[in-house]
């Protein structure tokens, strides 16, 4: 048997293929992938939060370290709690009990907190010239309770960081993160969610009061401020307040709400407390 | 952001360096595959009574290949779907023919004439086993005997 050399065929072994196009292609299918399941999990977190029980919310709470003391409640504490009880109760779709927290704090700012907590920053109630005014900001707190948005927010989150550590390996431990939600989050909820918040407050505002007065004060406050960095805090988690009061005035105007005097409210223990 | 410009950056170094690296090798491979044809090689365990061996010595070529950042990626892409992982191919297909070209030298330099009984192997020689964390390494080893024939 003859010997001859021939040339290796090539193309069998290594067939031709342009690489690039292959990963790019694997990874656009990635992306729509993760984009995916993102708004697949979104919406089943949004579906889940309807069913949680206040008991379960409760535990969550706990397990995010968010400060739920209702036996120690402040002077002032006290009095924010009772407006807010009496307003929540004009409201059936609220699940559970809520208690208000006033932080020390100049930001300007309220957040509904998992576990039915109502945090207020003595910056906002340094801002309130009536009692009308803040059963607006709480009945709008009221409102995001009972739309649920508080663990709507917070589901979204815990989506976005399970995908985070799965894909990106787990560079920070699930539980740590959860210590800083509350930080990372702000609790920012959608356009819709704060109109629809704003609508329930000044609904909840009239029924408490027979007449809507002092729903728009608040804004008109804010937008008077809104260059000044303690306001900034607002802003952050609150769409811009013009929009709002234009809203919330079409509303009164077209429920065919009065507009009477406010009741006056001042701060006395917490403006003491917090200086 | 400071993670992703890394990662990036290293996904575009390994392709454009992979890439320049990959056709100027593929090069030298045929250069010297042709410029080695006369040995021969083959998969035969007997020797024909007809030649005259005055001296047969094993011979092997080897050669360790890793990954570049871009074909890793590349590759963990493929891993989730499943399919071809045409990134690997060509480098194993370098790999092989480097080994043989590698141990045709060795013959050449021992005075051989041909290489029987032609065997290549690959294995793994990357890091900890089950550790995703592991780069993909191989070596493939290509071994014979080599016959000076008279």
């Amino acid at each position: 048997m003859k010997y001859t050399y021939r040339e290796a065929p090539e193309g069998i072994n290594n067939p031709p293929t342009n690489h690039l196009a292959e990963a790019l292609a694997l990874a656009g299918g990635l992306f729509v992938l993760v984009v995916g399941v993102f708004f697949a999990l979104g919406w089943a977190a949004d579906r889940l939060v309807d069913r949680l029980s206040p008991e379960a919310e409760g535990r969550l709470a706990a397990m995010i370290s968010i400060p739920v003391d209702a036996s120690r409640q402040t002077p002032d504490e006290r009095e924010v709690q009772e407006l807010l009880d009496r307003l929540a109760r004009l409201l059936p779709a609220v699940k559970g009990p809520l208690r208000a927290k006033i932080a020390c704090s100049a930001e300007v700012n309220a957040v509904a907190l998992p576990g039915g907590t109502v945090l207020v920053f003595s910056g906002l109630i340094s801002r309130m010239r009536s009692e009308n005014e803040l059963a607006m900001v709480l009945g709008h707190e009221i409102g995001h309770f009972a739309a649920r948005d508080h663990l709507k927010g917070l589901g979204r989150t815990l989506v976005i960081m399970a995908l985070t550590t799965s894909l990106f390996g787990n560079q920070q431990g699930l539980p740590a993160s959860l210590q800083n939600l509350v930080g990372i989050t702000s609790f920012r909820f959608s356009r819709a969610q704060e109109e629809a918040a704003d609508r329930v407050g000044a609904r909840l505002v009239n029924e408490l009061y027979g007449h809507a007065g002092g729903v728009v004060d608040f804004f008109r406050t804010m937008d008077a401020e809104a260059h000044q960095s303690e306001a900034s805090a607002w802003f952050s988690t609150h769409p811009a307040s013009e929009k709002r009061v234009e809203l919330l005035e079409k509303m009164v105007a077209g429920e065919g709400w009065k507009l009477q005097a406010v009741k006056p409210y001042s701060d006395r223990e917490c403006a003491e407390r917090c200086r | 952001m400071f993670d992703l410009i890394v990662f990036l950056s290293l996904i575009l170094l390994g392709y454009v360096f992979g890439r320049a690296n990959e056709a100027s090798h593929y090069k030298s491979i045929r250069n010297r595959e042709r410029a080695s044809r006369r040995m021969e090689i083959n998969c035969n365990k007997a020797i024909d009574p007809a030649w005259n061996v005055v001296a047969a010595s094993l011979v092997t070529g080897s050669t360790a290949v890793s990954v570049d950042y871009f074909k890793r990626v590349a590759a963990s892409l493929r891993n989730l779907f499943g399919g071809r992982v045409s990134a690997y191919e060509t480098l194993l297909d370098r790999a092989r023919r480097e080994a043989v070209l590698r141990m045709k030298e060795e013959a050449r330099k021992l005075g051989a004439t041909m290489v029987i009984n032609v065997r290549i192997e690959t294995s793994s020689i990357s890091g900890a086993k089950g550790n995703n964390q592991s780069i993909a390494c191989v070596e493939v080893l290509a071994s014979g005997t080599a016959l000076k024939i008279r």
